[in-house]
């Protein structure tokens, strides 16, 4: 899954666990480029960021060391780094607001203030440079996985916390040595001296790393020790046990269809190139939503690359890589079953999209042998009082808008309001006013004719807030299953 | 340990609002995609953090809740059965723990899981402790971890091993390699009980550093707090013990209402420590009426001294001790019984309790037993 949950130590402090890297061009602006890195793996609507950690993007130069079976793409020259760094929380203006704010350090020395959740991010003195941080909707999706295939994204609705920089390209970096670069983001400790026992806690370069091609089921799980290697240099001890285990593991990618299509030369030159694991990307082409993993797989065919590679917030990376990895894109693109991510990427800064609020969703249906229009004529009516857990209802107004009071038999007092009435469609939709602790509730009550009955619809969404939205699933499905149950007995249901 | 030496770790006000959204993030998962891989380990481990930490009772409930929909949606999976082991363990309620793990063996359940889990229930009911021992040192010893030293800690103290313990506490300190403050706040708090409540001759002062820096480490910890807030009061500095209190007065813990009750008795406010009393004795009441045996150890403590009810007292440590028949146990349903009967118990009653496997431990000369005579 990307890099989420890629190892045990990350679920100990899920907000020190790298989850994505992306590297690409503003859309509007190609003179821009825009690096977005995210942490913690299914945060909630108000994450926040460690206050224990550095959060940094390193890039380098890199460049082609050889083609085809002496394939390899390795680096040289100085880092260029951006480094972020965020405080314990803060109150701030406005009842119980808090606030959580930090640095950026950016590659010339200049340190940038932010405030976590500003999309307007901050500029640095000369423009070159815009940052943001806060909480976001993952742009990462995800249809397959080994254990668990899905005909849905399986991180479908989830939040992480983004760091984005977008930055004038020349600005930022030297061109005079080439266009070709190497990305990398990690989570490292604030201070490391010799007797720190960690100096670094996740890094990514490509996506599905560590969790498609450095963990193997049935294995001793690397994960850790991978995710403690110094970016663009490994441990050269390490390197024949990290080399080891990407043959195994390329070697079974490789039969999942049941064809051999990586030879032993093309499968080592697969592992010389992705062994070294940062993001590629020339800043002088293009980069598109399909160009990701080209640069590497032309230089592994033995072929000059075309493009930028990269990676965009929308590229389908996963299946990307897997089909590269099964039939080396001699066969079909293997498409899972997630096509796109919860919310897809933006076209201007911050890119990345406001968090996703939990909408739960509450839908009973019942077939009753009565008539459509009889059953309306008893629920369509947003005053009568049919529920078997309401004993009052109090209006005010009529029509759409209309306020209806209900007091229920645990003496809970809900308000809601009219929003539609449909009698042609026997379509009621209502909203909440207050009563439950929710801060979105629609319900919609329908009854559509079959034969000589009908089908009675009624759902709820909601999103919940307080301390007892555990038990608000359990209030509304009470009220809807209580509904439903009832209809059934007053008009008889079709079993 | 200097402070110095502590590890660092978020701070507890982020990592505590982190896990809210997580929690939160969890149910919305497990009440809309069921089947998401994961999602119920996390949830429980969350919501066994509310209740460790926060002082979250109602995290019982919603467990109970979690395990009986499951038991009802999931009966032939081998997970549902785990996951109604480790509702049932987190209630106390070990027997029903224990009838779930073997269910969940019979359904071929991952047998990592069900032993880690029959681990914790033969530690807390003082079931084969010398084969416990030996697999909490082995675990330590192979993982070099926080997660294996602080249970080992916590057994070696229980059979009276205090110099080990209080190693295995400061190895796990020194070996914690991640950021989270949880699990070092739970360390310095096992350090905090080990010199205020364990040792033979408590050290308050060694005690009051460890609570205190539980607190720096997670400012909700409510246990920390609580017992911090004892040694407070017992060095008769009441605003300090007061204050300690504040932060989490809105928690529905008795015990907090119980301590706040004895430092206001003991700042002769003796109105608003009435009132503080009777909210602990109602919050008591409720939660035996639902847990009786999660919470009937420190109920008998609280009706032993503030609760003045030697009779509920004695009830409630004979359950306990039928329950979970370990050395604490034993003396609580010995102090309860001498106040219950105003009598020592009858020596060969004490004697037969004494006789469960005790013999059998090592360092068994070093069991410490209260208000006991065995003559």
């Amino acid at each position: 899954m990307s890099d989420h949950i890629d190892g045990p130590r990350t679920t100990a402090d899920p907000s020190i666990d790298v989850t994505d890297l992306y590297f690409f061009k503003d859309p509007k602006n190609p003179n821009r480029c825009v690096l977005v890195g995210n942490v913690f793996p299914f945060g909630g609507e108000t994450a926040l960021f460690s206050d224990a950690i550095l959060h940094s993007f390193a890039i380098r130069h890199v460049k082609v060391t050889g083609v085809g079976a002496d394939a390899g793409i390795k680096p040289f020259g100085s880092e260029t780094r951006f480094s972020f760094r965020f405080t314990p929380l803060k109150k701030s203006d406005g009842p119980g607001r808090m606030v959580q704010t930090g640095t950026c350090t950016l590659p010339d020395g200049q340190v940038l203030a932010i405030e976590s959740g500003n999309e307007s991010g901050t500029y640095s003195k000369d423009k070159s440079v815009r940052v943001f941080a806060g909480v976001r909707s993952d742009p990462f999706y995800i249809g397959y996985v080994p254990s668990m295939p899905s005909d849905r994204n399986l991180v479908e609705g989830d939040n992480v916390l983004s760091l984005v920089i977008e930055f004038d390209t020349q600005s930022i970096l030297s061109l005079k040595e080439g266009s070709l670069f190497g990305a990398i983001f990690e989570t490292t400790p604030v201070d490391v001296t010799p007797s720190s026992l960690m100096v670094r806690y996740d890094w990514v370069g490509r996506p599905e790393h560590t969790n498609y091609r450095i963990a193997q089921a049935g294995k001793i799980d690397l994960r850790d020790l991978w995710n403690q290697q110094t970016p663009f240099e490994l441990d050269p001890d390490l390197i024949p046990l990290f080399r080891q285990r990407l043959d195994e593991s390329f070697k079974k990618w490789d039969l999942k269809d049941g064809k051999v299509d990586w030879d032993p030369v093309a499968l080592n030159a697969n592992i010389n190139v992705l062994i070294d694991d940062f993001l590629v990307v020339d800043v002088s082409k293009t980069i598109s939503d399909s160009t990701h993993l080209e640069i590497e797989k032309s230089t592994i065919e033995g072929r000059p690359y075309t493009t930028g590679g990269g990676r965009t917030l929308d590229a389908n990376v996963t299946d990307i890589c897997i089909t590269w990895l099964v039939n080396r894109d001699r066969g079909p693109f293997l498409q899972s079953g997630a096509t796109q991510a919860t919310q897809p990427g933006g076209t201007s800064f911050p890119y990345v999209q406001p968090p996703n609020k939990k909408i739960f969703s509450i839908s009973r249906s019942a077939e009753l042998t009565a008539s459509a229009s009889e059953v309306w004529s008893l629920i369509g009516k947003f005053s009568n009082p049919w529920h078997p857990l309401v004993v009052e209802i109090k209006t005010q107004g009529s029509g759409t808008g209309e306020l209806r009071t209900l007091q229920t038999v645990d003496a809970r007092f809900i308000t809601e309001r009219l929003t539609s009435l449909d009698n042609a469609q026997m379509t009621m939709k209502y909203t909440l006013v207050s009563g439950l602790p929710a801060d979105r509730y629609d319900g919609v009550l329908t009854v559509v004719p079959k034969g000589s009955g009908c089908v009675v619809n009624w759902t709820v969404d909601y999103h919940p807030s307080g301390i007892s939205k555990f038990f608000l699933n359990l209030i509304i499905s009470t009220l809807v299953d209580a509904g439903v149950n009832d209809l059934k007995k007053r008009f008889g249901s079709v079993k | 340990m200097n402070l110095i030496d502590f590890p660092l770790a978020t701070d507890g006000e982020i990592a505590i609002h982190n896990h809210e959204g997580v929690l939160d993030r969890c149910w919305h998962v497990i009440l809309q995609q069921p089947d998401r891989k994961g999602s119920l380990e996390q949830l429980i481990d969350e919501e066994n953090k509310r209740i460790q930490f926060l002082g979250d009772l109602g995290a019982l409930d919603r467990l109970k809740l979690l395990a009986a929909e499951l038991l009802k949606s999931r009966p032939h999976d081998p997970q549902t059965y785990i996951v109604a082991a480790q509702v049932s363990s987190a209630a106390h309620l070990f027997a029903e723990a224990r009838h779930y793990l073997s269910q969940a063996r019979a359904l071929a359940g991952e047998e990592d899981q069900i032993s880690r889990i029959e681990l914790t229930i033969n530690q807390a009911t003082w079931e084969q402790i010398p084969e416990v021992l030996k697999k909490r040192q082995d675990n330590a010893e192979r993982s070099q971890d926080l997660s294996d030293f602080v249970p080992l800690g916590a057994l070696q103290a229980d059979i009276g091993l205090y110099e080990q313990a209080q190693h295995s506490y400061l190895k796990a300190l020194a070996s914690y390699k991640d950021l989270s403050p949880f699990p070092l706040a739970w360390t310095c708090f096992q350090l905090g009980m080990l010199w205020g409540e364990l040792m033979p001759e408590p050290d308050l002062n060694s005690a009051a550093t460890w609570y205190s820096q539980a607190i720096k480490y997670l400012p909700q910890y409510v246990h920390a707090r609580v017992h911090l807030s004892e040694i407070y009061l017992e060095w008769g500095r009441l605003d300090d013990a007061l204050s300690l209190l504040e932060p989490i007065a809105d928690v529905q813990d008795p015990e907090i209402n119980w301590r706040k009750g004895q430092i206001l008795e003991a700042q002769n406010k003796s109105e608003e420590a009435r009132i503080c009393f009777a909210k602990a004795d109602l919050l008591y009441q409720s939660l035996l009426m639902s847990h009786k045996a999660a919470f009937a150890d420190h109920a008998t403590e609280y009706y032993l001294s503030s609760g003045a009810n030697p009779g509920l007292a004695f009830e409630l440590a004979s359950f306990n001790y039928a329950s979970r028949p370990t050395l604490r146990a034993f003396n609580l349903f010995h102090e309860a019984g001498s106040l219950a009967t105003n009598n020592q118990l009858h020596s060969q009653e004490i004697s037969e309790m004494l006789r469960f496997k005790w013999k059998d431990f090592p360092n068994a000369e070093a069991y410490h037993f209260e208000n006991t005579t065995l003559n």
